[in-house]
């Protein structure tokens, strides 16, 4: 069963198949995940995050994307599954990145929810919303 | 020392209260500047010094984005540049400080 404060938060999560894969964490977070790290905390503009080297430390959608690239994701167009490759859906509110998504294998998407837990969703609407906007754009990297 | 080592207890429920509050509204931010930049983490800061051994006993149970809060407090740092981004060693850096200050 879905924790109340997470159906509150994400209205649209408890029809969208939910599941806890992970327990509340603050030692990682979305991007984090999404990248493949369980240690560290990668977000920009914040002397206590971790942020690639050579990626511009400013909170946009173009420095996620970039810092994504660091590990080896890049554009592409949507979010559909591909076979040999994993993808991450950037979310956005006002144009200011708030979230990053991680494709499962399978084509079901999980999200590290801030210091909260990582929850895996059908679609990458299930944590859309008030708390993190929309998705607006989509990478991919060969699964290795 | 002295003040950071005495928390009267109208101080020590101002906290938690704040500290509750915090946990709850940044809870799902992804990034430590939303966390650090809520009000009720620069309440606690308001609090002052006496603080900081209630910050670091919560640091203990989990590696919260507490490391703005008790630079500023304490003036000190003792978390490596390379290990920034990494709350747990940031946590175990700063629970290392409190140690040899007998603060925790």
């Amino acid at each position: 069963m879905l924790p109340p404060v997470l159906e509150a938060a994400f209205p649209d999560l408890p029809d969208d198949d939910p599941v806890v894969i992970h327990p509340p964490d603050p030692r990682f977070n979305c991007v984090a995940w999404a990248v493949g790290v369980t240690d560290a905390w990668w977000w920009p503009g914040d002397p206590d995050d971790y942020w690639p080297a050579g990626v511009p430390d400013e909170l946009t959608v173009d420095a996620v994307v970039a810092a994504l690239g660091t590990a080896g994701y890049a554009l592409c167009d949507d979010g559909r599954p591909e076979p040999g490759f994993e993808k991450a859906a950037v979310y956005a509110k006002g144009g200011v990145p708030t979230h990053v998504a991680k494709q499962l294998p399978g084509g079901r998407w999980s999200s590290k929810l801030g210091r909260d837990c990582v929850v895996s969703h059908a679609t990458t609407g299930g944590v859309a919303g008030a708390v993190y906007g929309q998705v607006v754009t989509f990478l991919k990297r060969p699964v290795v | 020392m002295a003040t950071l080592t005495t928390h009267p207890p109208a101080v020590t429920h101002q906290f938690h209260t704040l500290f509750a509050e915090w946990r709850g509204a940044t809870r799902f931010a992804s990034g430590s500047s939303a966390a650090t930049g809520h009000p009720a983490y620069r309440a606690i800061i308001d609090l002052g010094p006496s603080v900081v051994p209630l910050i670091l006993t919560e640091l203990a149970n989990s590696p919260d984005p507490w490391f703005a809060a008790l630079r500023e407090l304490t003036g000190a740092d003792p978390v490596p540049h390379d290990e920034r981004g990494r709350p747990q060693a940031a946590a175990d850096g700063w629970l290392a400080w409190g140690r040899a200050h007998g603060l925790v």
